[in-house]
């Protein structure tokens, strides 16, 4: 313990050290000092423990990768619906698994995981419509809205129980996709599916950033954002572009169902599960953002899986105390804007 | 507000109380008692709190059960576990709900509106994952089963009658304690922070503390309940504070409506009532609930007091006075008359 103890304080010192370098004013910043040596102890504390268990560290990572994939296809949606209508979607643990579990149904029917996944984001999708129907009354009226939502939650949920019952169940991943990759450099495997799921946030992170940032829909998309009235003004149909991105937010969490459903189980709670932790991203990423809805799914992604690997008993509290760290340097989370107190 | 109004206003509630807690166990079936009457005693008191916090201070928060939780596992873990007299653990639990309180307020005291709405839900959950999974203390997923509540005196608080006098006694007290802050200066600053943050923070008050004193105040109330509840189930688990309940909650506040506290037990009885007779004729009572929670948050603003308010201002001469007063008020605020 000696040593650890002395590289520890030599960490200390150095990140005191460089964070009493000049700054512009040439005055000395202890808050930045402190959260520098802060965050040195953190880098270092987190390399001991990853050298000590060698190989499995990469595990470690690609498990972390693999969960930040499902959080970021939950977080996205959630956000955009945030962003646009003003909507907190507590009722999207629902979509996620209701998803998943009509697409384990299509699945038992036809055998086919690709239709599977397919109907099963168009089921959601219409979830997601469902949804904007029965919000339409509360327009403008967030908290009334969200408990609305939070009602819609407890109906899927028991809609769910009596439909599928409370057995765990799963999908087959499909044939492609069964077995599983050495890793390069170790004599460790890890399943080609979780791989896939990682490709699979990517492409719609690719998809939802050229959707958003490269077609008129996104244009109008980010518009309203930033001003409904400005842009129903302007002679479009706003209303339609918030059922579409309603159609849209419960079609990825019903992929994250799907996927999720594949290499984790569909079970009464996991909705309450994969909600939690969509929350803490979608909150550490500051609401209404995409880039830090992707940027904090892989923070809690990682933490997630190292804390369940190093202290497997504190998990829940570490990825929870990462959330308040995050909230304590940037209030409205990483990449987000004030929100209205108001609303 | 002449004396007479305020001996009216004071006194009656409480001689209604009074009769109530004298009639209602003669009058009620066991059954009745036990499984409508003292459990939404014990659920009010759990939504009085929250109550409080959306009516007076305008926080919807949806950690009252993590306070909840921590006073009812305190009484759990100190008589269970460690053998500790059961008054001492009373009492640990019940200072232990405004201390979980102005944490669960220390957390989300920088936020407000929906931010705080989903920061307390991460607060709750958590508690609900922490209950679970912190084995060594909370005994996991089971959790603390047989729990025996005291004898004293020959009466044993685990029979249905002093359970409901105590039960009843603490609800009244709570009622008062509540109304006795929102009266107090204390209780002007939370209603300040529900219409008009930025003017309470031009005033010369913190927000943040503010938020955090309504947090410690809602959490007697919370831990209260959380004790009670203990007594009442005999136990206490991660499923007694899962998101279920943190939901249930709400459901009860909304219901029953905020606008005053004692909507809570209006609505802890309303659900109750659903609960016990709707699984008689359906399996999918939380179905019915949730429906009935939408349908509620959808047509009204304050719940089932909301409408009986409504009607009373509608009725005609009789309560002339009483409909003036309470337009102008509903006027003044987005919220009700505050007293």
């Amino acid at each position: 313990m000696a040593p650890d103890r002395r590289n520890a304080a030599v960490a200390t010192r150095v990140g005191v050290l460089l964070a009493h370098l000049p700054g512009r004013t040439g005055t000395p910043r202890p808050r930045l000092a402190a959260q520098v040596a802060l965050g040195g102890l953190l880098v270092y504390y987190v390399t001991a423990k990853s050298i000590e268990i060698g190989d499995r560290s990469l595990l470690v990572l690609l498990n972390g990768l693999t969960a930040a994939a499902l959080y970021f296809l939950m977080a996205s949606g959630f956000t955009l619906l945030f962003g646009l209508v003003r909507v907190t979607n507590l009722a999207h643990g629902g979509v996620y698994l209701l998803g998943g579990y009509a697409a384990l149904s299509v699945q038992q029917a036809t055998g086919n995981w690709l239709v599977a996944i397919g109907l099963g984001f168009l089921f959601s999708g219409g979830i997601g419509i469902a949804l904007y129907l029965l919000l339409r009354r509360l327009r403008g009226e967030g908290l009334r809205e969200t408990m609305v939502t939070l009602g819609a939650a407890i109906v899927m949920a028991d809609q769910a129980l009596a439909r599928w019952g409370g057995v765990p169940s799963d999908l087959d991943p499909p044939a492609l996709l069964q077995g599983s990759l050495p890793l390069p450099a170790s004599p460790l495997l890890y399943p080609k599916f979780r791989i896939a799921v990682i490709g699979l946030a990517v492409l719609a992170g690719l998809v939802l950033w050229l959707l958003l940032y490269r077609t008129r829909l996104g244009m109008i998309i980010r518009a309203g954002v930033d001003d409904q009235d400005m842009v129903s003004m302007a002679g479009i149909r706003v209303e339609l572009v918030f059922c579409a991105v309603f159609v849209l937010a419960g079609g990825l969490a019903g992929t994250a169902g799907v996927a999720g459903g594949t290499y984790l189980s569909l079970a009464q709670g996991e909705d309450n599960r994969i909600l939690l932790a969509s929350l803490i991203v979608v909150i550490a990423g500051g609401l209404g953002s995409l880039r830090g809805a992707g940027a904090a799914a892989i923070l809690v992604g990682l933490v997630e899986a190292f804390a369940q690997t190093h202290h497997a008993i504190l998990s829940v509290l570490i990825t929870f105390g990462t959330l308040i760290a995050v909230l304590a340097l940037r209030p409205h989370g990483l990449f987000g804007q004030p929100v209205d107190a108001r609303l | 507000m002449r004396a007479s109004d305020r001996r009216r206003q004071v006194a009656l509630p409480l001689v209604a109380a009074c009769v109530g807690i004298i009639v209602i166990p003669i009058v009620a079936s066991d059954f009745v008692l036990l499984q409508i009457v003292i459990k939404s005693l014990w659920l009010g008191i759990a939504g009085a709190s929250l109550a409080f916090l959306i009516g007076q201070a305008g926080l919807i928060s949806l950690g009252q059960t993590a306070i909840f939780g921590t006073a009812g596992y305190v009484m759990a873990i100190l008589t269970l576990s460690h053998g500790i007299n059961i008054w001492l653990a009373v009492a640990c639990a019940v200072a232990g709900g405004p201390v979980a309180g102005l944490l669960v307020g220390l957390v989300s005291s920088r936020s407000s509106g929906l931010y705080l709405m989903m920061l307390t839900l991460a607060v709750g959950v958590f508690a609900f994952f922490f209950g679970q999974q912190y084995q060594p203390i909370t005994r996991g997923h089971t959790g603390f089963n047989g729990f025996e509540s005291p004898i004293v005196g020959g009466v044993d608080f685990n029979e249905r009658r002093p359970l409901f006098y105590v039960t009843a006694v603490s609800a009244v007290l709570i009622v008062v304690f509540l109304r006795y802050v929102m009266g107090s200066p204390a209780g002007l600053a939370f209603r300040g922070l529900r219409d008009n943050r930025r003017r309470l923070a031009a005033l010369g008050y913190s927000p943040a503390t503010v938020t955090i004193a309504a947090f410690g105040v809602s959490g007697v109330a919370a831990g209260i309940g959380g004790v009670l509840s203990v007594w009442y189930n005999g136990a206490i688990s991660p499923g007694s504070i899962d998101i279920t309940r943190i939901i249930e909650l709400l459901v009860v506040v909304t219901i029953g409506g905020a606008i005053r506290i004692e909507g809570a037990f209006l609505g802890a009885l309303a659900v109750t009532l659903l609960r016990n007779f709707a699984s008689d004729f359906t399996n999918r009572v939380e179905t019915l609930v949730g429906a009935a929670f939408i349908i509620v948050v959808l047509f009204s603003r304050h719940g089932i007091l909301g409408l009986w308010l409504e009607a009373r201002s509608r009725t005609p001469q009789v309560f002339g006075a009483l409909r003036s007063q309470w337009r102008l008020r509903s006027k003044a605020v987005a919220g009700p008359p505050a007293r």
